[in-house]
């Protein structure tokens, strides 16, 4: 399936886009619609987290504050999203001087990409798992514990947490596997 | 079941994935599901944090009540938050008027407002009840009584700047324990301790010069003594203490007190007690029905303990005015008096109690 046309009903998000142009606070809408797909691009194309949140931030910001200048001609809406993001990258590399120009054309059909498409559905399977599994895959892929740190911190066995773990990422793989088939 | 080898294989896979940096993808795939869930592992090291997905959420929300607001709360390179100092730079003065605040979290309009209309009408709800109190207590309602401390305490000296003082019947023992004798402005026999087994039969009462009415004690002493054998005291003049003279003290003289001359008191030495806890006394059921106010006067003997000792009306409008005021005021405590040196000393008082109708 399209990783774009999977994003949603084409009518239904031009729906929710004009909502918010008449009514700003329908943006938090959109936002949770296509927060995960600008992450997931904007992580893979730069050095830390820490940037990412920046740039993420930036693009949402923009994008809400130019909601206004957006007009519907079928594209998806994460589509103009991740443009803006390209953008932001390009100028903030150029800003720092970095020999890094991101070619903008080649980003204009970003929306489409596999990873990106296939990393937000992960994002968003994460939030699903069940609460033991999602702390440990939390504490151990945003915080960078180790299962040692982790298990001392839930008060659990170390091969507890290990299996924890295990499990986890089972899940996810199976569900990501399901939801592209 | 896996076994735990496939756990660890995993975990150690994982470790050495993490070290790398974060765009890397591992040199070498692992075969099979090891290999598959290391590619799941791979895309999990760019998993947003929640809380900055809240955040940024939050910020937008923001933007979208204000957006100039949510514009002046992003930074260029950053767009996070500004410190509240610096928002409340930009945002001048009363920025809740605005929308904005001094705080982290933004102000809306609608309910800044409503907390504006909330407090008005608190206000006009204590405004109410203060104006429905006073016309009901001009309907008749009285109020609690005042009390007065009229600071008499003894001794004090509103004659004289000098006290009069005790004398003694050459006794070998100091004046022993006892309260005041009766005073009087006019001497005519000084106090005694031990009355002579026949008296008089034109017997003039022992009194100390003073102008108070104070409660006499039927055996009279010195309060600060500790000997309870009835005793003058060491010096001449036949009245009570260490001095010398017909009066009452450590002087000479023909007072009450501990300094030279002829008055009433002390050398100033002795500091007023100072009322702690003061209960207001009731109206009684009968000046209720009548409406009737008046002023109740008592002689009162503070103790060393800051209580009430003794208590007499001096006077009364009656009406059970004065048992109601004496009832209260022995649930009255006192910072007691004391001498120059901090020793607390037990003194006579008189204590106004006003009953008022307003």
């Amino acid at each position: 399936m399209n990783a774009v046309a999977n994003v949603s009903n084409g009518t239904d998000e031009r729906l929710l886009i004009e909502a918010a142009q008449h009514d700003p606070s329908r943006f938090a809408e959109l936002y949770e619609n296509n927060f995960n797909r600008v992450y997931a691009f904007v992580a893979r194309r730069v050095q830390n987290r820490e940037e990412a949140e920046d740039v993420t931030a930036e693009v949402f910001h923009q994008a809400l504050s130019k909601l206004g200048q957006f007009q519907w001609r079928g594209v998806p809406f994460v589509a103009w999203l991740l443009r803006i993001a390209a953008n932001a990258m390009a100028d903030r590399w150029q800003r720092e001087s970095r020999n890094q120009e991101v070619p903008v054309d080649s980003l204009e059909d970003a929306g489409t990409d596999q990873q990106v498409e296939r990393s937000a559905m992960l994002f968003q399977l994460v939030d699903h798992l069940p609460a033991d599994q999602r702390l440990v895959i939390l504490r151990r892929f945003v915080e960078q514990k180790s299962l040692r740190e982790i298990s001392q911190e839930l008060g659990r066995t170390e091969g507890a947490i290990k299996q924890l773990q295990f499990r986890a990422l089972q899940t996810l793989r199976s569900k990501v596997r399901s939801n592209h088939e | 079941m896996n076994s735990p080898t496939i756990f660890d294989e995993l975990d150690q896979a994982i470790d050495q994935m993490m070290a790398e940096p974060e765009t890397a993808r591992p040199s070498v795939r692992p075969a099979g599901e090891l290999g598959d869930l290391l590619d799941v592992a791979f895309d999990l090291r760019h998993l947003p944090r929640p809380d900055f997905k809240m955040r940024l959420k939050t910020e937008l929300e923001w933007q979208s009540w204000s957006p100039a607001a949510g514009t002046a709360l992003k930074t260029p390179q950053t767009q996070r938050p500004l410190t509240p100092k610096a928002l409340a730079e930009e945002a001048g003065i009363m920025p809740s008027l605005s929308g904005n605040s001094y705080g982290i979290y933004q102000v809306r309009r609608v309910n800044f407002a409503a907390s504006v209309l909330l407090h008005a009408a608190a206000v006009a709800v204590i405004v109410g009840l203060g104006v429905m109190m006073q016309n009901h207590s001009k309907d008749g309602v009285q109020t609690g009584p005042t009390v007065t401390l009229l600071a008499r305490y003894q001794p004090v000296v509103p004659m004289s700047k000098k006290a009069g003082g005790g004398g003694g019947e050459n006794s070998k023992l100091s004046a022993s324990f006892g309260g005041p004798p009766k005073t009087s402005m006019q001497q005519l026999t000084p106090p005694v301790v031990v009355r002579p087994k026949e008296e008089s039969k034109i017997m003039a009462e022992p009194t100390a010069v003073a102008d108070l009415k104070l409660s006499a004690s039927p055996q009279v002493g010195d309060q600060l003594s500790k000997l309870m054998a009835p005793s003058a005291g060491t010096s001449s003049g036949g009245g009570v203490g260490s001095g010398s003279g017909g009066g009452y003290g450590t002087g000479r003289g023909d007072g009450n007190g501990s300094d030279n001359g002829v008055g009433i008191g002390g050398s100033g030495s002795i500091t007023k007690p100072k009322i702690l806890y003061s209960p207001e006394p009731e109206f009684s059921e009968e000046a209720r029905k009548l409406k009737r106010q008046g002023v109740v006067v008592m002689t009162v003997l503070v103790g060393v303990d800051g209580r009430i000792h003794d208590a007499q009306i001096t006077r009364s409008p009656g009406m059970g005015l004065d048992e109601k005021a004496l009832e209260t005021v022995k649930l009255w405590k006192f910072e007691p008096a004391r001498t120059s040196n901090g020793t607390p000393v037990a003194v006579h008082a008189s204590i106004e109690v006003n009953f008022r109708l307003y």
